[in-house]
């Protein structure tokens, strides 16, 4: 009989999925039990301590030193307030420039170079962060309904922002966009092999890496902004 | 959460500012409390406190209320514990041992306390002091908070098995701290 390794009782003390099957060994084996029995005495010492309380004075000078802080930096807006503003903006110059030319040349009025720079690059960050966040859950879960409508989200939202890219975000927008097609397209209940494939994809094309890359030089750009 | 809650977020998320004050008095002890178990010392649990509801501001926008806010305040909190590690190039202090001997020893006395001998209670400071900045971020958010292996990798941006690993090797360090003191009581 292979009795459980150390991982495989960590993970039975802590009740995590992948230990369904280690706690019928443990029934079944008393080597194992002590084994476990041990680990679980020496983790449970763990539980006695407890954080202490904050300092009240901690807490009296809390407001204080976050309140100005916060009046200073206004929050960032979300991605779908960012793409509303946006759109709008676009649609309402096209209109106007529809209406008093047909010359082609449509500069953006009312908005500066620097005012649609802040709102693509943010709109672009925000974009990477919730493919990063779908990308690092499909690498990670053995969920069969991982991706659906999130996936079809990044997709349309994808092709919008790569009107406004080019160059190398440009093909990394256009190498999620097909990563993200087959993951929308595909039925809710995924195989376990359709899952290791993606996860494959993602890895082999270092995908997630790029994605991060990309994302932290928006960030930063953003802060210079 | 309650209606106020949810207003308040709402109100917040819209940039009104006493309200995100309302929303921070209501889970800066939750907050701190996990900074301390992350930094294992006041000085740093403040700070990172402080940061993590500065970040939390900024960001505010993007709280989608997929997750709650305590638990998206409490990823946020994380990731600052892993960047104040990553920046300060050093481990997390040591937990207070003073500190833990007397919160044990104030505490009302119970079997399971009483169990914990002096000795035990000594060797847990130290022995958190062994672990890297990922494998006390791991560890605490699995231990203490009951965070499922696989939203650790998420919320830390690692792979499953790396979470897992960075666990294991906490236990296996606290264990080795820990077992003569176990032996002896």
């Amino acid at each position: 009989m292979n009795h459980l390794t150390e991982e495989d009782l960590v993970l039975l003390y802590y009740s995590e999925p992948a230990a369904a099957e280690s706690r019928s060994h443990l029934a079944a084996c008393s080597t194992c039990r002590e084994a476990f029995s041990s680990l679980r005495q020496t983790l449970d010492i763990c539980n006695s301590f407890e954080p202490p309380e904050p300092d009240p004075a901690f807490l009296a000078s809390l407001p204080r030193f976050i309140t100005p802080k916060v009046v200073d930096i206004a929050p960032r807006r979300s991605r779908v307030a960012w793409l509303a503003a946006a759109a709008a903006v676009i649609l309402s110059v096209a209109f106007f420039a529809g209406r008093a030319s047909r010359q082609p040349p449509v500069v953006v009025a009312g908005l500066s170079q620097e005012a649609r720079a802040r709102i693509l690059t943010i709109t672009l960050a925000d974009h990477l962060d919730r493919t990063e966040l779908l990308l690092t859950e499909i690498a990670n879960s053995a969920d069969p309904a991982v991706g659906g409508d999130r996936a079809r989200d990044l997709v349309s939202e994808g092709r919008l922002l790569r009107q406004s890219v080019t160059g190398a975000t440009g093909e990394l927008l256009d190498e999620v966009e097909r990563f993200m097609l087959d993951v929308a397209n595909s039925p809710d209940n995924k195989s376990a092999v359709q899952l290791a494939q993606w996860r494959g994809r993602i890895n082999q094309a270092s995908l997630l890496f790029k994605v991060r890359i990309l994302q932290s030089n928006l960030r930063q750009k953003e802060d210079k902004i | 959460m309650d209606n106020a809650h949810d207003a308040n977020m709402e109100l917040a998320q819209q940039g009104n500012h006493e309200a995100f004050r309302l929303l921070m008095e209501q889970h800066t002890r939750a907050v701190y409390k996990l900074a301390y178990r992350m930094s294992g010392n006041q000085h740093d649990a403040e700070d990172l406190t402080q940061e993590t509801f500065l970040r939390a501001w900024k960001h505010i926008g993007r709280f989608d209320g997929r997750a709650t806010f305590a638990t998206w305040l409490y990823r946020i909190c994380s990731n600052c514990a892993l960047d104040h590690h990553r920046s300060t190039g050093r481990r997390p202090a040591s937990i207070d041992d003073e500190a833990i001997f007397n919160r044990i020893a104030s505490a009302e006395p119970s079997p399971e306390r009483l169990a914990v001998s002096s000795e035990v209670a000594a060797r847990l400071g130290p022995a958190m002091e062994e672990l890297s900045g990922m494998e006390r971020v791991a560890f605490v958010m699995r231990h203490f908070e009951g965070v499922p292996v696989e939203s650790i990798a998420q919320a830390l941006g690692i792979r499953e098995g790396a979470a897992k690993h960075a666990i294991f090797r906490a236990v296996q360090k606290i264990r080795r701290a820990m077992e003569p003191a176990m032996s002896t009581k």
